[in-house]
């Protein structure tokens, strides 16, 4: 019911203007903290990427030089771009793949479902280091859990970790055991698609690949562009598997961006200069995120959009 | 809308603990009497070196009532937690402290406080003067010193017996050592003449290279070029390269992965180049091992590197006095004596620690025995932003045991990516 505020007695007017604010009230937690632990640094990173920022020290305003330097005097910039895109190229398409396969695994009618689901998505919520501790035992040259098994094949396995040639591959191999979070989505896609339209495309004659090609893909197309655009952030802003397992080596063939900019912050002592890689970081997230936005209306459909063939 | 008058009671609450939280969570002080001060001192220790050091506080706070020291252990984040307390202007007032040029502006020059008062001089005249000067930057002392090692060859006697070979003397030199991996190794078995980290630490190695005439920079620590990639540190590297390439030693580590002394450990290695921070391991494998000082390079003079710890005062302390008090009785010899995990920096103490003369224990010998070839400044002591340098460095290092490069062109990929944190 609307009413006028002018027009109501005073107790009455005060006490919906307070209603009002209610809401306000209630959000304003979750505001403060977003603005005291999230955005006021943001910004804060923001303005010190302009400056010198010596830990200890005095600061001194420098425009643009943390940018330029970057580009134009920082060999380990354009090197540590060059591995993370390596590995968010190897990495982001074997993610949805494999959280795909076994979405599908999962999706099919089977005993101890339940328990599967558990085990494929328990690594997903195993703290970070621990699961690097426990790959960087799994890949010892000499010793690992992993050349073991290889050797009872008869495979001779690489030194994992120390060998530049098969670092990157350790990486992709330790950061897909972790995707059981893009797992769940697909499944919990799979597990909306309509019967009908496979039942229908049963009574077509349609084989189980043309069904996959023509039903399956195009109704989780939506969730295909979710996964996709969070394997990419996740690619980027890897750091503890490379922190903890080899340190950017051997000879930086897992010198990770995100190493690169935490290094710079806390061995290089430079805050200014690794808030200026950190920004530079979420600008190529960003423009990548667009470009898949910008080509998602080829090959996302959302329900009720009508394509023509 | 009608609002409720308790719905107003919980919104006003739920603003109140929002508020309040944070100053709920700050880090507790214990209740003292006014008089008290409280000291927060940070250490790298964990285990067993740990329990030592708060041994020590607790004799120290007996005997000043006055004063209680909050330890903080900060474990392997140590350098991480110090950086983040510094930039935030809210330091420990006493830390255990090594990377000088880096942090000199926040900690207090000990040199007046010294001057002042002839029991302290008297006390410091007792520091080895080689470790003394290690706490030194830009001609200002930083630091008390507290422990130290050399770097110093174990080897395994098991296996020298085995290959009846005679056991490496002070003296020897890096033919010998390279002779004896060779004899020591044998891959089929997986045993190895040495073993040799995947990403050494160039402040370790840089003893190697002195040792073979040449240093990481030049002597006033602003220029690379010519040093770093001098024709004598790219033939030392080029000799470790040498050792795995020809499989007389093994390559080792890396972040978290089986160590070279952990291979040591389990008897696979012969020969292994480090300081004094396995020794705990060693023995509780029950090795049979010999400790000896490094090898030379034919011709020239052994120099040997000390990797020390320092106990700093941070300058933004508001409880200076304390600082300093707490600061003395670590270093002093009563903290030496207690420190079991630290070799102790002082003569007097190393004569007998426990009834125990490290400077003629065949265990402990090599490590001071090592201390007079001490003589070089160490590149981390002259390059402020040694942690960008020291990082481009050890990647050449990498690169030349790897394979991937010849010493000199590593050596000289690394000046040129490092001359722009020269200042």
């Amino acid at each position: 019911m609307n009413m006028a505020v002018s027009s109501m007695r005073p107790r009455a007017a005060r006490r919906l203007r307070w209603g009002r604010l209610t809401p306000y009230w209630f959000v304003l937690p979750w505001v403060v903290g977003l603005a005291v632990f999230t955005l006021g640094p943001l910004l804060f990173s923001l303005v010190i990427s302009f400056f010198d920022w010596p830990i200890i020290g005095a600061h001194h305003f420098i425009g643009f030089d943390n940018y330029s330097t970057m580009f134009t005097n920082d060999p380990l910039f354009w090197q540590a771009l060059g591995v993370t895109f390596k590995f968010a190229a190897i990495f982001v398409p074997l993610n949805l793949v494999s959280a795909l396969l076994l979405a599908m695994l999962l999706s099919r009618p089977a005993r101890g479902l339940s328990i599967y689901r558990t085990l494929f998505y328990l690594p997903a919520v195993v703290s970070g280091v621990a699961l690097a501790l426990v790959w960087g035992w799994v890949f010892d040259g000499q010793y690992g859990l992993l050349n073991y098994l290889l050797s009872l094949v008869g495979i001779s396995g690489p030194d994992w970790l120390n060998d530049p040639h098969w670092t990157l591959l350790a990486m992709v191999i330790a950061s897909l055991w972790s995707q059981g979070a893009a797992m769940l989505i697909f499944l919990a896609a799979l597990k909306n698609i309509p019967v009908e339209l496979y039942e229908a495309a049963g009574i077509d004659g349609a084989g189980r690949l043309m069904t996959f090609l023509r039903i399956t893909i195009p109704m989780i197309s939506p969730t295909i562009l979710f996964n996709l655009i969070t394997s990419i952030i996740a690619a980027f802003q890897t750091l503890t598997l490379a922190l903890v397992m080899t340190n950017g080596g051997p000879v930086r063939a897992t010198y990770f961006y995100a190493l690169y900019v935490y290094q710079n912050a806390f061995q290089g002592f430079q805050m200014g200069y690794a808030s200026a890689n950190a920004w530079i970081m979420f600008l190529i997230i960003i423009a990548l995120t667009l470009i898949v936005f910008k080509s998602s209306p080829r090959w996302v459909y959302y329900e009720g959009d009508v394509r023509g063939n | 809308m009608k609002v409720h008058k308790s719905l107003r009671v919980s919104a006003a609450l739920a603003v109140a603990a929002a508020v309040m939280a944070p100053i709920s969570t700050a880090v507790p002080r214990p209740a003292h009497a006014a008089s008290t001060v409280t000291l927060r001192f940070a250490t790298w220790d964990t285990g067993n070196l740990l329990a030592f050091e708060k041994q020590l506080t607790s004799q120290f706070e007996k005997a000043n009532p006055s004063i209680q020291v909050q330890v903080e252990a900060y474990g392997s984040g140590f350098d991480e937690k110090m950086a983040a307390a510094f930039g935030a202007g809210d330091p420990p007032d006493v830390e255990y402290m090594w990377n000088f040029p880096a942090y000199a502006p926040g900690l207090q020059p000990l040199d007046s406080l010294i001057a002042k008062d002839a029991s302290v001089r008297s006390l410091v005249r007792q520091f080895y003067p080689a470790i003394l000067n290690y706490n030194r930057f830009q001609g200002k002392l930083y630091a008390l010193p507290i422990g130290f090692t050399t770097q110093v060859i174990f080897y395994n006697k098991t296996l020298f017996r085995a290959a009846h070979l005679a056991f490496p003397k002070n003296g020897w030199t890096w033919n010998d050592f390279a002779r004896d991996a060779r004899l020591l190794s044998h891959p089929g078995a997986k045993q190895f003449g040495c073993a040799l980290p995947t990403q050494p630490d160039p402040y370790d190695w840089e003893s190697l290279i002195w040792s073979n005439g040449g240093s990481w920079v030049s002597p006033n620590g602003k220029v690379l070029k010519g040093y770093l990639n001098s024709a004598q540190n790219a033939q030392a590297l080029d000799m470790m390269g040498g050792l795995i390439h020809s499989k007389a030693c093994t390559l080792a580590g890396g972040n978290n992965q089986l160590a070279p002394n952990d291979l040591f450990a389990a008897g696979k290695v012969a020969l292994e180049y480090d300081g004094d921070w396995p020794l705990a391991q060693y023995q509780a494998a029950k090795i049979d091992f010999g400790v000896v000082g490094l090898p030379a390079f034919p011709g020239k003079p052994v120099r040997d590197v000390i990797d020390q710890s320092g106990i700093a005062i941070s300058r933004a302390s508001h409880n200076q006095a304390a600082a300093w008090k707490f600061a003395l009785f670590y270093a002093s010899a009563q903290g030496q004596a207690v420190r079991l995990g630290d070799l102790p920096v002082s003569p007097s103490v190393a004569v007998n620690r426990n009834g125990l003369n490290l400077l003629s224990s065949p265990t402990y010998k090599a490590f001071y025995d090592m201390v007079p070839s001490c003589v070089n400044t160490p590149a981390s002591s002259l390059i402020t932003n040694w942690g960008k340098v020291d990082s481009n460095i050890q990647n050449a290092i990498s690169s030349v045991l790897l394979g991937q490069a010849n010493a000199q062109s590593a050596l000289n990929d690394a000046v040129s990516v490092s001359q722009r944190y020269m200042q």
